[in-house]
């Protein structure tokens, strides 16, 4: 058997579909998931393209650094990336049927969430009173708050969703109901929710 | 060998730290104001690495099959990429053109 015919092996392996219960070697859940987060990402990168035109149409573009606290934004970004290394230690346990951890860790990736939200919430009311809605800002660039209330908005509404799953998970995980392939998804959902914040914090804020 | 069970979480907390660590070298990249097309080249190749490292680690992309990675990151990646192309130059010719 020379070498090559066990690379060939190995790349038709990977290549095969293999079908049946186990799609790509992974449950038709985890696929379904998987397509759920190529979706949603294209979503958003609509949004941040059509962001990207507006903001290249427009003649003046607000100062983020003089529009946001740079600080206060990037503890929100320290936040969710902590409870997204939560999640996953979460995921782990549930491999390993540590069950109690799983249990806590979830509830603290869903306390990071919730305070991730009270914070948005926070930024959403200081630009509230700064004068900043969807319609109209202080620079007149309506654009600006358009994009930002729709891109921001929309994340939210994610992690909003995020925390009532990681609630109920937190309880099933203690009651015994549910299993490490559960976990697993809604950890999925979760690090996608936070990978979607990697690029809006990139795109909306720094740049 | 031992304690093999650790091994997991280490990683995690690993791929934490460097995600942290990237953030904060972005903050302070963008306040040190750079050159524009400077600061847009360095931020999203930082915001790259970013996504890399969340896919691979933490969405355990490492363990799936590879064409399973590429799949998803193609179809983001070069769709997101060809609607930026499309539109963004509009966004110049509006500018510019006033229409």
């Amino acid at each position: 058997m020379p070498s090559s015919s066990g690379a060939r092996e190995a790349r038709e392996e990977m290549m095969n579909w293999s079908g049946g219960v186990a799609p790509l070697g992974m449950s038709w859940q985890k696929l379904m998931m998987w397509i759920f987060i190529v979706t949603d990402g294209l979503l958003f990168a609509g949004f941040l393209a059509g962001y990207g035109l507006a903001r290249t149409a427009s003649p003046s573009w607000p100062d983020q650094q003089e529009v946001f606290h740079l600080w206060f934004i990037s503890l929100m970004t320290f936040v969710l990336i902590s409870s997204s290394a939560t999640m996953a230690t979460a995921v782990a346990a549930a491999r390993l049927a540590d069950w109690k951890r799983v249990s806590s860790m979830v509830l603290l990736t869903f306390a990071g969430g919730a305070l991730f939200l009270s914070m948005q919430a926070y930024e959403w009311g200081g630009l509230f009173r700064d004068g900043v809605t969807i319609s109209g800002n202080p620079w007149n660039v309506p654009a600006f708050g358009n994009y930002f209330f729709l891109i921001t908005g929309f994340h939210g509404t994610h992690v909003l969703i995020g925390t009532l799953v990681l609630l109920r998970l937190a309880f099933r995980a203690r009651a015994g109901k549910t299993t490490a392939a559960g976990v697993e998804l809604a950890g999925l959902y979760w690090h996608f929710v936070d990978l979607v914040w990697v690029f809006v914090f990139t795109l909306f804020y720094l740049v | 060998m031992e304690k093999s069970d650790k091994s997991p979480y280490g990683t995690l907390w690993k791929t934490w730290g460097l995600l942290l660590a990237l953030t904060v070298v972005m903050v302070f990249i963008d306040v040190m104001g750079l050159p524009r097309i400077l600061l847009l080249v360095v931020l999203v190749t930082a915001m790259l690495t970013k996504a890399f490292f969340i896919s691979r680690e933490f969405m355990d992309l490492k363990h799936e099959k590879l064409v399973v990675g590429i799949a998803v990151a193609f179809s983001i990646l070069f769709f997101g990429a060809i609607l930026f192309a499309l539109m963004v130059p509009d966004g110049f010719a509006i500018l510019h053109g006033g229409r």
